[in-house]
C-alpha cells in the first residue's frame, strides 16, 4: 500500500521535504513506516523528530504528527495499523490569542 | 514594596486642556495589580455604563503592569481600557511594541485621556510636560505618517506614540489605534481617540524602572528564561515557529484540521492556503523578524517594501488572523492583495479582524442577493475571491463612501439595517467580529465567543487544547470550566500586561514568581487566578448594566448550519450542544440563569458593596 507523508513549515526545512511518498506492506504500522520515512528525510528530521517519536513515553513530538486531519495523543498509537489512503502529515503546533 | 509601580496616574483632560496628577493607593496595587485590572477597575467606576461610547464622558484608559521596562520577557504590551463602540460595553485591546517601556519611564502607570478636544490635536507628554498641539495638518493623514511628523516636530528622536488614522476620525466603529505598526484592534479604541479629536498622543520619559528584590527577581527572570529557553529549545516549539515564519506559521495545521473558516463558513478548509499562510509570505517576500522590548520570541515580520499594482506597501504581518479574516473568509488566494490590505489597515488604522468580516459579510450579502455585485461602482464586482473589489471596499470603508458607510458600523449594525435573514449569518457576538476559529467545529471556542466580555474574541479560549485534542473538540465535557478557567488565568496575566504568548509556557505560579520579586507583594498563583476572575465578573457587572444581557451570549445561526467541507468523525455544533455549554458555563461561574453573577459569588470575589 501506499502512504502520502506531508511536511509543513519549519518540518519541511528540517525534512527537505515537502511530501513523500512510501511504499508499504499490508498491514503495516504506522512505527513501520516512520522506520521507512527515515530513508527519505534529511539526518536532522531523523535524529530530533523520528527517533524520538519511536521511543517510548515520548509524547513531545507526537503533538507534530496528524493522522487523517487528527491528532494522535498515545504513544500506543504507534503500533495500530495503517490502512491505504491514510494520509499522515507533520504540522507545527498552533495556539490560539 | 512596590518599587516596580510608579505610583502614580495622569489625567489629561482634552477639553480644557489641563492636566491632574493623582497617586495610585496600595489598595490599588494589592487588589488589581496593574495593566487591565487597573484600567477596569477605573473604567467601572467612572464611565457610566449607558453613555454612548462617543461622549465626551467616555474614557481612554492606557495602562501599563509592574513588569514593564523591566528585563522580564514578552511583558511589553500596553493595555487600553475603554468603552467600546462596537459592542457598547467595556473593550480592553493590547498592543506590543515600545509605547509601554516610553510611558514607564514617563513616572506614570496609568494615562487617562478625558473630555473631548475642539478640534484635532496631538498630545505630547515629556520631561517638559504635557504639550496640547491643534493639528489640522494631520486631518486624514495615515498613521505611520502621523507618528513621524509629530516625532520629527517635537524634536525627540526618542519618542514614542500610538495614533490614528483616517478610520479613527471617522469613527469607524472597529478603528484601531496604532503604536508604530502594533495594533490596538480589537473593539473600536482607535474611533474613541478619533471621538476625542486625539490624533496622536506622543512619550517620551527619563525615568528607570527598580524593582523590590534585585537578587530574587534575577533569580527569578533566570527560570523565566529557563522555561522559554527549554520550550524554543524543541523543534515542535510554538513560539519557537512564531520567532521564524510569524503567527502565520499556524496556519497550515489550522487548515489541515479544517477549522480555517472559508468563504465565509461554506467550508472549513481552504484548498489555497498555501498561498497566503506564513511560509507562503516568507518564500514570496524578503523578510525580517523584529521583537517588542526585552522579546526573545521576535514574532514581528517586516518585509521588504513591494511594488504592487495597488500601490507600494512597507508593512508588517500580516497576522495568521488576517489569512483568515482578509484571506480565506473572503476566499482571497493572492497574497499580494494580502499583504497590501494589511497595510491599507495599518495606514487608516482598522482591526483587520472585523475589516476582514466586514469584507466577507458584504461578498456574502451579494451571494444571497441582498446587496448588488455593483455595490461599489464601475470596474469592480463585488465577489469572493476579488482582490480589486476587496482593496476598493476597504478604501470605502475608511472613507464612509457609499457602502462602506453601512459597512463602517460593523457587521451586527450592518445587518440590523439590511435585515432579509442577515443579522442570522453576521458572523459577530456583541457587535464584534468573529476572530479565526470555527464555533461549528470547537465547543470551547463556541462558548469564549458567546461569553467573551469583549464579543467574539479569540484571546482567552482553549484553542491549543482543542486544535490539538488534548479535549476532543466536538465535546461538552468539561468544556465551559475549562473556557472559564482560561479566562480567569488570561485576565491575571493582563494585569501585568503580558503578551499572550506568555501563557503558553508560564504557569500562573511563573507569573507570580515575577511579580511578587518586582513588587514586594506575596501573591499565591491561586489568589492571582482569583483576581482574574474577579476581573472578569466586574467587566460582566458593567456590561450588564450597560444593556448587554443574557440574550447577547448567543451565536448567530450560520454556526449551526453543517459546513460543505465538514470532516468526517466529528459532531457539527447543534442548539443543544450549545445550551448545555452555557448552562454549564453559568453554573461553574456562580452566575444565575439569567447570566448575572449572584450576590455570594461577588462576595467571594470581593466585588459586592
Amino acid at each position: 500500500m501506499k502512504l502520502v507523508v506531508r511536511f509543513s513549515g519549519l518540518l519541511q526545512s528540517l525534512s527537505g521535504k515537502k511530501e513523500v511518498e512510501l511504499g508499504l506492506k499490508e498491514d503495516c504500522s504506522l512505527r513501520d513506516a516512520l522506520i521507512e520515512l527515515k530513508k527519505n528525510v534529511q539526518p536532522e528530521f531523523v535524529s530530533q523528530i523520528i527517533d524520538p517519536l519511536l521511543e517510548e513515553n515520548n509524547t513531545g513530538p507526537l503533538r507534530l504528527l496528524v493522522k487523517n486531519h487528527r491528532h494522535m495523543h498515545s504513544v500506543a498509537e504507534i503500533d495500530l495499523p495503517l490502512k491505504d489512503g491514510d494520509v499522515l502529515s507533520f504540522l507545527p503546533p498552533m495556539e490560539g490569542g | 514594596m512596590y518599587e516596580c509601580y510608579n505610583r502614580k496616574l495622569l489625567r489629561i483632560n482634552l477639553t480644557d486642556r489641563t492636566v491632574r496628577e493623582e497617586p495610585i493607593s496600595e489598595k490599588m496595587i494589592q487588589h488589581w495589580v496593574g495593566g487591565m485590572g487597573f484600567g477596569v477597575k477605573l473604567l467601572t467606576h467612572e464611565v457610566p455604563p449607558t453613555i454612548d461610547a462617543f461622549d465626551p464622558e467616555n474614557k481612554i484608559f492606557i495602562c501599563i503592569g509592574p513588569l514593564t521596562g523591566t528585563i522580564a520577557p514578552l511583558f511589553a504590551q500596553t493595555c487600553i481600557v475603554t468603552k467600546s463602540p462596537l459592542t457598547t460595553g467595556i473593550i480592553n485591546t493590547y498592543a506590543g511594541g515600545q509605547i509601554a517601556t516610553a510611558i514607564k519611564s514617563t513616572g506614570y502607570d496609568v494615562i487617562v485621556f478625558e473630555g473631548k478636544a475642539d478640534q484635532l490635536i496631538y498630545v505630547t507628554l515629556t520631561p517638559a510636560g504635557v504639550k496640547f498641539v491643534d493639528c489640522p495638518e494631520l486631518k486624514g493623514k495615515p498613521v505611520r505618517e502621523a507618528e513621524e511628523y509629530v516625532k520629527t516636530t517635537s524634536g525627540y528622536d526618542n519618542m514614542h506614540t500610538i495614533g490614528i488614522g483616517l478610520a479613527g476620525e471617522n469613527l469607524i466603529r472597529y478603528a484601531a489605534a496604532i503604536s508604530e505598526t502594533r495594533a490596538f484592534g480589537r473593539g473600536g479604541a482607535g474611533a474613541v481617540f478619533g471621538s476625542k479629536n486625539l490624533k496622536v498622543f506622543g512619550v517620551v520619559g527619563l525615568n528607570d524602572v527598580k524593582v523590590a528584590n534585585p537578587k530574587g527577581f534575577e533569580e527569578a527572570i533566570e527560570r523565566t528564561y529557563t522555561a522559554f529557553r527549554e520550550d524554543l529549545s524543541h523543534p515542535w516549539s510554538l513560539l519557537g515557529g512564531f520567532g521564524r515564519i510569524g503567527t502565520g506559521s499556524g496556519v497550515a495545521l489550522i487548515n489541515d484540521k479544517h477549522v480555517f473558516a472559508t468563504r465565509y463558513h461554506k467550508y472549513t478548509s481552504f484548498q489555497h492556503a498555501n498561498e497566503i499562510d506564513g511560509e507562503a509570505f516568507m518564500r514570496k517576500y524578503e523578510t525580517r523578524p523584529i521583537g517588542c522590548q526585552s522579546c526573545l520570541v521576535h514574532c514581528g515580520m517586516v518585509r521588504k517594501p513591494l511594488e504592487t499594482k495597488w500601490g507600494t506597501i512597507w508593512t508588517r504581518g500580516p497576522e495568521y488572523e488576517t489569512m483568515y479574516s482578509i484571506g480565506s473568509l473572503c476566499f482571497n488566494d493572492n497574497s499580494d492583495m494580502l499583504y497590501y490590505a494589511n497595510d491599507q489597515a495599518e495606514k487608516y488604522g482598522m482591526d483587520t479582524l472585523s475589516l476582514g468580516v466586514n469584507v466577507a459579510f458584504a461578498m456574502e450579502c451579494v451571494d444571497r442577493g441582498i446587496l448588488s455585485k455593483d455595490a461599489l461602482g464601475e470596474g469592480y464586482t463585488l465577489e469572493f475571491g476579488n482582490p480589486d473589489a476587496t482593496v476598493r471596499l476597504i478604501d470605502m470603508i475608511a472613507a464612509r463612501e457609499g457602502i462602506g458607510d453601512l459597512l463602517a458600523e460593523g457587521v451586527k449594525r450592518a445587518s440590523e439595517k439590511l435585515n432579509q435573514g442577515s443579522q442570522d449569518f453576521a458572523l459577530q457576538v456583541k457587535g464584534m467580529e468573529f476572530a479565526a476559529w470555527m464555533p461549528e467545529r470547537m465547543r470551547g471556542v463556541a462558548t469564549t465567543f458567546a461569553t467573551a466580555n469583549r464579543g467574539a474574541c479569540h484571546k482567552r479560549a482553549p484553542i491549543g487544547m482543542e486544535l490539538m485534542e488534548f479535549v476532543p473538540m466536538d465535546s461538552t465535557e468539561g468544556r465551559a470550566e475549562l473556557v472559564a478557567q482560561i479566562q480567569n488565568v488570561v485576565n491575571a496575566t493582563f494585569t501585568l500586561v503580558s503578551c499572550r504568548f506568555a501563557e503558553f509556557v508560564l504557569k500562573p505560579a511563573q507569573f507570580v514568581d515575577l511579580l511578587n520579586n518586582a513588587s514586594g507583594m506575596s501573591f499565591t498563583a491561586e489568589q492571582f487566578e482569583l483576581m482574574g476572575e474577579a476581573i472578569w465578573n466586574m467587566e460582566r457587572m458593567y456590561n450588564l448594566a450597560a444593556g448587554i444581557d443574557a440574550s447577547q451570549d448567543s451565536l448567530p445561526e450560520i454556526c449551526f448550519k453543517v459546513p460543505l467541507d465538514f470532516p468526517e468523525g466529528y459532531k457539527p455544533l447543534t442548539h443543544s450542544d450549545f445550551n448545555i455549554l452555557i448552562k454549564d458555563y453559568y453554573e461553574y461561574r456562580g452566575w444565575d440563569a439569567s447570566g448575572t453573577p449572584t450576590p455570594e459569588r461577588l462576595e467571594k470575589l470581593g466585588l459586592k458593596g
